[in-house]
């Protein structure tokens, strides 16, 4: 295992250095001068020449890359021309709000999906099995149908313009809230922190649609994944043996969910990289102020910097839970090693 | 393997008149195709059914839907109902060649790095993993921002965030495939390896491609409409159904529903369609889901 490990975690480098030098090439590929772009139109030719040697654009592309490189490892990932901030600090100030929607999501999608996966295999057959499983097949063809976006939409002309029991769709907070000190980033955890209760509410409530949204669309897979495995190991010969000893059905259950968790493991991993993805089109709609909307706003400005460190970011993050995820694999089936 | 892939293939009998035989009792087959072709059908006959020309303002903004608009009028004043029958020209055309694309570059490569191990297609492997960890929406936004916006642009995108998926199918395909019988059979026999490659592997190793196909262009339509969404792929006034859905989506806070609602309708049962295809052609042609 500790070989496994090792050898495993030390393939994340060559990994990580083949993802920024894609992030660099494709802003290498952009057309126009970045010094140019940075200071506008109206600058004048020296200055634009003075920036382009500061941000050593006039050297070949490989010393770029170096650099590039030296800079981004250093936590200097430019500066956006939009904010005027440094890239970084945009990230951090935005980074917590998004992991926190996309990890309340990832965590209800699951805790709804895997037990329901479970009883619609265990209630597999027979007039109930029948209906259950038609259900679970023409939501998951429902799910993956409807784009996302538009399923947020509609969640919010029934909820905040008809019943009007949500509250208005923009950003995480009433604009009447004051929100709680910045200490994690993520509202929800520093409202709980200092105790501010009004906050921590206010904010719930604002998170209700989108999670929804991100929840409906997403937790489909995960459903007939279970099902599908559940079943799959319900039927296989160690099972017939448990239940030919006459072993209790809850505890056959259990059986066999163990032995369908992996490709069910997997699939959770493979549907949190997804979520990643997923929030930039839900932040938009909600205005959420997270890294999905900041990536929006930096491809409609053109803003290179910004969009750079948001794609590395995010297949960094990628790469990290493909990484976790081979490591549970071994860690639990000894054939992966 | 399974015993399925034990089977010996007896190579299907020409039937010249087209038979739909193969239709009978294949329930979403049935409706799936219907849906895709009618999509198609409607699209291209949109001229002669929509009552508005699709960019023509007709002065009566955000009217609700009635008898001269079916679906009412969006913030522009345009016919809503005739947008939705023009807009999968662009969608369905970009989903398709999309992924013809894929395919064309994704199989070869896969089947070649499947079939040859070496320094070259492992690079090749470890390239087509490093592009799908790239979560695909933000690749395909950036991209997109890079090129610019345009259809042409698009297509290729969306090509690029999907070939990787048919590398790896034909990748493995090929791998399971090499060992077998006839291969071997082939290559005593003096095949070269292009040959065998391509005349032997490919077509036995074509059918989870040609499964996933369906699957590709239903969320590539998706993926348009996503970018669209956001303003980063089609652009307004063109009919598309990611752009309309944009149009009306302030309006979705005020209750003027129609404008978002009818766009996003049409392309859920568009999508839908092309997934009950694949849905069908992966129970036919995989046994082991058949009751998947």
């Amino acid at each position: 295992m500790g070989r496994y490990a090792s050898k495993r975690i030390a393939l994340l480098i060559p990994q990580l250095l083949c993802v920024a030098l894609i992030t660099f090439l494709l802003v290498l590929a952009t057309p126009g001068n970045p010094a140019r772009a940075q200071l506008g139109s109206q600058a004048p030719q020296s200055a634009v020449d003075a920036l382009s040697e500061k941000l050593g654009l006039d050297r070949p592309a490989y010393e770029q890359f170096v650099v590039y490189l030296k800079n981004t490892v250093t936590g200097d990932f430019g500066q956006s021309w939009v904010s005027g901030n440094a890239v970084l600090d945009d990230l951090v100030a935005r980074a917590p709000s998004t992991f926190e929607l996309i990890t309340i999501s990832f965590v209800i999608a699951l805790a709804l999906a895997i037990p329901l996966g479970v009883m619609a295999a265990v209630r597999s057959t027979g007039f109930v099995g029948r209906i259950v499983d038609r259900c679970s097949f023409g939501y998951g063809l429902l799910a993956g149908a409807i784009p996302d976006f538009w399923f947020a939409l509609i969640l919010i002309f029934v909820f905040f313009a008809v019943l009007g029991i949500a509250p208005s769709p923009i950003g995480q907070l009433d604009v009447t809230v004051e929100g709680p000190p910045s200490i994690t980033g993520a509202i929800s955890i520093d409202a709980l922190l200092t105790g501010n209760w009004a906050a921590f509410w206010n904010h719930a409530g604002h998170l209700v649609l989108p999670v929804a949204t991100l929840v409906f669309i997403n937790a489909a897979p995960i459903l007939r994944m279970t099902r599908n495995s559940v079943l799959e190991n319900l039927g296989s010969p160690y099972i017939r043996f448990a239940r030919a000893n006459g072993l209790p059905k809850s505890q056959i259950v259990r059986y066999a969910l163990r032995n369908a968790l992996l490709p069910i493991v997997t699939l959770a991993g493979v549907l949190y990289t997804i979520l990643i993805a997923g929030a930039v089109l839900t932040e938009t709609i909600f205005s959420w102020g997270g890294v999905g909307q900041y990536a929006v706003q930096s491809v409609l400005n053109a803003d290179w910097a910004a969009l750079q460190s948001v794609v590395l970011l995010g297949a960094a993050v990628s790469l990290l839970v493909y990484l976790a995820l081979d490591l549970f694999h071994a860690a639990i089936d000894p054939r992966v090693r | 393997m399974s015993a399925a892939t034990q089977q010996t293939v007896t190579p299907p009998a020409r039937r010249m008149p087209i038979s739909f035989a193969w239709l009978r009792g294949q329930r979403q087959m049935q409706l799936g195709l219907a849906i895709v072709v009618g999509v198609i059908v409607l699209a291209l006959a949109a001229p002669l059914i929509a009552p508005w020309d699709p960019e023509h303002a007709t002065g009566e903004v955000l009217a609700p839907p009635s008898g001269s608009h079916l679906f009412g009028t969006d913030v522009s004043g345009f016919d809503i109902f005739s947008r939705t029958l023009y807009a999968p020209r662009v969608d369905i055309l970009i989903a398709f060649t999309s992924t013809l694309l894929a395919m064309a570059a994704g199989i070869p490569l896969g089947i070649l790095a499947g079939f040859r191990s070496g320094k070259v297609t492992e690079a090749m492997s470890r390239g087509f993993d490093i592009v799908q960890a790239f979560p695909f929406f933000i690749l395909a936004l950036v991209l997109l921002g890079i090129f610019g916006p345009s259809v042409r642009n698009l297509i290729l995108v969306v090509a690029i965030v999907n070939a990787p998926i048919y590398f790896r199918l034909m990748k493995s395909q090929a791998q399971t495939l090499k060992g077998r019988m006839f291969v071997e059979a082939a290559r005593v026999a003096g095949c070269r390896d292009r040959d065998l490659m391509f005349r032997h592997i490919l077509p036995n190793a074509l059918t989870p491609a040609l499964a996933q196909m369906s699957v590709t262009i239903a969320w590539s339509i998706i993926l348009t409409a996503g970018v669209s969404f956001v303003g980063a792929g089609v652009r307004a006034p063109t009919p598309e159904w990611g752009v309309m859905i944009a149009t009306g989506a302030p309006q979705m806070q005020t209750g003027q529903w129609w404008a978002a609602l009818f766009p996003g309708l049409a392309l859920a049962v568009a999508v839908m369609g092309y997934a009950l295809v694949g849905n069908a052609i992966a129970n036919v042609t995989d046994p082991r889901k058949r009751h998947a």
